[in-house]
């Protein structure tokens, strides 16, 4: 049986830098990642969003509390959705390599995440309906 | 109260007892011979497994014999699954972002647009 982390790994063509404001710069992370408020690379900072980007939907509530920064090197967020009272954590990692950057995406305890009263089966219909918009918009 | 195999593999004590079964069936006293909890801490482990289905207890003589479900553990990989296809959609989203070119500022060009003014 596995309760090892998710781990996915990407290559970017592009200078660690942009990669570190893209995931850490509130302006960029608007562009790609979620409609976040607001957002600051500071231990200890809670933001919170929805995961399916409709705010009457408290289902998809998720709150998040920056956990560890390192700029240009690692940024970790804990990530719980309102629904369900687990903690998993969010860990983006960056590596240099000749120019271009390695990110390492980690997110740890999603076997944590209680089933009892909670419902998988609709928020699973939720990230599927999200993402769907998001191809939309990236598409545009 | 609803059992699940996600509240069962929560607890590594319980992990490690799914681990030991995972190969063989085994005879409840010797499940609890391997671990340094108590007794009524084992049975109140085994208790959930099998409440959430991932291990079932059968009776032979006069022993309890356990063995697992792994297939119950499927619900598991799922919903991991499910993030993985969440986070690649938004690696991917990323990626698209980081290759899109800089976004111009506009740019001031010119001096003070000129008018001539033709003396009659």
């Amino acid at each position: 049986m596995s309760t090892a982390p998710l781990v996915l790994e990407r290559v970017y063509n592009a200078p660690i830098g942009k990669v570190w404001t893209a995931i850490s710069d509130l302006e960029h992370m608007r562009k790609w990642y979620f409609k976040l408020d607001e957002f600051k690379a500071e231990v200890g900072f809670e933001f919170h969003f929805y995961g399916d980007g409709n705010k009457e939907n408290l289902k998809y509530a998720t709150s998040a509390r920056v956990v560890a920064v390192e700029p240009g090197k690692k940024l970790a967020y804990t990530w719980s959705l309102d629904a369900a009272p687990a903690i998993t954590t969010v860990t983006w990692e960056l590596f240099e390599e000749g120019g271009n950057t390695r990110l390492v995406l980690t997110h740890e305890g999603l076997e944590t995440i209680p089933g009892t009263d909670y419902p998988r089966d609709s928020f699973n219909g939720g990230w599927t309906s999200f993402m769907g918009k998001l191809d939309n918009y990236l598409s545009l | 109260m609803r059992r699940d195999v996600f509240q069962a593999i929560a607890d590594p004590n319980r992990r490690a007892i799914i681990n030991l079964l995972a190969g063989q069936k085994m005879n409840l006293n010797s499940v609890a011979d391997q671990f340094e909890i108590s007794r009524p801490a084992v049975s109140k482990h085994m208790k959930i497994l099998t409440e959430c289905g991932l291990v079932t207890i059968t009776l032979q003589g006069r022993d309890h014999y356990c063995e697992t479900n792994l297939k119950k553990l499927t619900e598991v990989t799922d919903w991991i699954d499910t993030f993985k296809v969440f986070w690649t959609k938004k690696l991917d989203a990323l990626g698209d972002f980081l290759e899109k070119p800089e976004p111009e500022e506009p740019q001031y060009t010119g001096g003070v647009m000129k008018f001539k003014i033709k003396k009659k």
